[in-house]
């Protein structure tokens, strides 16, 4: 009699046991889940070796004539700056005054850049990604905005709407630096209005109504 | 007269004035037509600033669809030479067709609008609308954030910056839509939706009845109360038949997916102007274009669905 009653237990026991596990370590589960199905597919998007951006059906917005100051290592010796420079650059000095404060200004310049290779970007796996692909390197972690600007939900499309079509890249509009985007500005003129019903416009004002006999 | 004139009488006046002035003008324009058939050269002043070859042509030109090619390229030749005269610029007038297996589609994405109304100006630019508050084409409504409340929003805001905080933007436009009460209403089929979806006016056949503006349930049409007004260097010359060509008063006009440029692959004016990237165009057709990604991918909806009139212009958000 005792061993069947005994065995119930146990499995009642393993039963509730195994529940409570379950309820635990839920999240912990679907984070297993995530890391083995999802991550590798996000990596697929993200690493600055994937296939899929390679074959982008558009072309994206050079923007790497723009910059001047973007060799690093004209300056930087490694970490460390050339002294000569140094002094050269004291008075010109406004790549360095900036403010860092994307992904709550945890992330540093070299995150993102490299010192060598004229100041492109890399990869968090290393691998470099030229200034003009920076999008590979903001997609590892915004990987929903990429498959959106990747695929023609998000992001500014330019000239054509087939055949040669040109797509900005993320640092477009946004700074990388400062997550600001588009800043506020006037908007354009509101409706005009009609010609020949300004003087009815006015009189409106004045308490009568368009429709009212005028006496 | 020397009694004292009452109301009634000054209105009869009125209407024999109004009836002998418009005779007067009919016998002086039937002069006016004998002189100037008996004269080589026509008047300048006369035929609405055209010759009378030029008027009598556009009097007896028949609706788009019935034309014969020589005869469009004729109506074509006209619209360019009246252009020339009126505003002393070169324009070219086309009739692009159509392009094969392609249904024109918009998505707009309104989380992303910030009420510039770029859109707005570049599409009167684009278009040749009259400027001076004629009309637009696109209406950017303000909206309290989260609530799509139509009837108390507020298309003539006009603060310092946008987008005000605890506000959202929504531009609205002719919807193209495929099944258009506005075609229905026409009493002389001067309004057509054309195989690649856009619903487009023959301004010369329209007669100016406003029916299919009240047809409308999304007040996209709109009508030239006087002759537009254009400065000639400011006219665009890359202009369609169908789309943006100097229009004359007293005829209805609407959005037309910017016919001479997307018939040609080009974006709409309003797309390429958008600064912020929220408004997407493309062929329906396609199922690897990018409207069909929002369409299979995204929360969208379209405004007065309920109504039935399937519109082509999709509002999505992130």
């Amino acid at each position: 009699m005792t061993a069947p009653l005994s065995v119930s237990l146990t499995s009642k026991s393993i039963k509730t046991c195994l529940e409570s596990v379950r309820l635990k370590y839920r999240n912990q589960f679907l984070f297993i889940l995530q890391m083995l199905f999802i991550a590798p597919a996000l990596s697929a998007t993200g690493d600055g070796a994937s296939l899929q951006t390679e074959k982008l059906p558009f072309t994206v917005e050079s923007r790497k004539h723009r910059f001047d100051y973007v060799p690093c290592d004209d300056c930087h010796d490694g970490v460390e700056v050339i002294p000569e420079v140094l002094e050269m650059m004291a008075d010109m000095d406004d790549m360095h005054d900036m403010e860092v404060r994307h992904g709550n200004a945890d992330l540093q310049c070299n995150n993102c850049h490299m010192l060598e290779k004229g100041g492109s970007l890399h990869t968090l796996s290393g691998k470099t990604v030229d200034l003009d692909r920076a999008y590979r390197v903001c997609a590892q972690c915004h990987s929903r905005e990429f498959q959106d600007w990747q695929y023609g939900a998000h992001g500014k499309r330019m000239k054509r709407w087939r055949g040669g079509r040109v797509v900005l890249n993320c640092t477009g509009c946004h700074d990388p630096h400062n997550e600001t985007g588009l800043e506020p500005r006037a908007p354009m003129g509101p409706p005009g209005v009609r010609q020949r019903l300004e003087r009815q416009q006015h009189r409106h004002r004045h308490g009568r109504k368009p429709w009212e006999r005028s006496e | 007269m020397s009694r004292q004139r009452t109301k009634k009488d000054m209105a009869n006046d009125t209407d024999q004035s109004v009836a002998s002035y418009s005779r007067r003008k009919f016998l002086k324009g039937l002069g006016t037509v004998t002189a100037a058939a008996g004269c080589t050269a026509g008047t300048k002043s006369a035929w609405a600033g055209a010759t009378l070859k030029d008027a009598m042509g556009d009097f007896f030109q028949d609706h788009y669809q019935r034309m014969t090619p020589e005869e469009i390229a004729d109506a074509l030749a006209r619209i360019e030479r009246k252009a020339l005269r009126k505003f002393g610029r070169e324009i070219t007038c086309t009739n692009t067709p159509p392009l094969a297996g392609v249904v024109f589609g918009y998505a707009l994405n309104i989380s992303k609008c910030k009420g510039y109304r770029d859109c707005v100006s570049a599409c009167v630019r684009e278009n040749n609308l009259g400027r001076g508050g004629q009309m637009e084409y696109i209406r950017v409504v303000e909206l309290e954030k989260g609530r799509r409340d139509l009837e108390n929003a507020d298309h003539y805001y006009d603060h310092d910056l946008v987008p005000q905080e605890g506000k959202e933007y929504m531009p609205m436009q002719c919807m193209q839509c495929e099944d258009p009460p506005c075609v229905k209403a026409c009493p002389v089929d001067a309004t057509w939706m054309e195989p690649d979806g856009i619903v487009v006016v023959d301004y010369n056949w329209c007669i100016g009845c406003r029916y299919c503006m009240t047809a409308c349930p999304y007040s996209a049409r709109h009508f030239n109360w006087s002759e537009p007004l254009v400065p000639p260097d400011e006219l665009n010359p890359d202009t369609h038949y169908l789309g943006n060509r100097p229009r004359m008063k007293g005829v209805v006009e609407k959005c037309h997916f910017c016919i001479h440029r997307t018939r040609q692959g080009l974006q709409p004016a309003c797309q390429e102007a958008c600064p912020t990237g929220a408004r997407v165009f493309g062929n329906l057709l396609d199922p690897d274009s990018e409207i069909r990604y929002i369409l299979e991918n995204k929360t969208v909806f379209r405004l007065k669905e309920e109504l039935g009139t399937e519109p082509k212009f999709w509002y999505y958000t992130d």
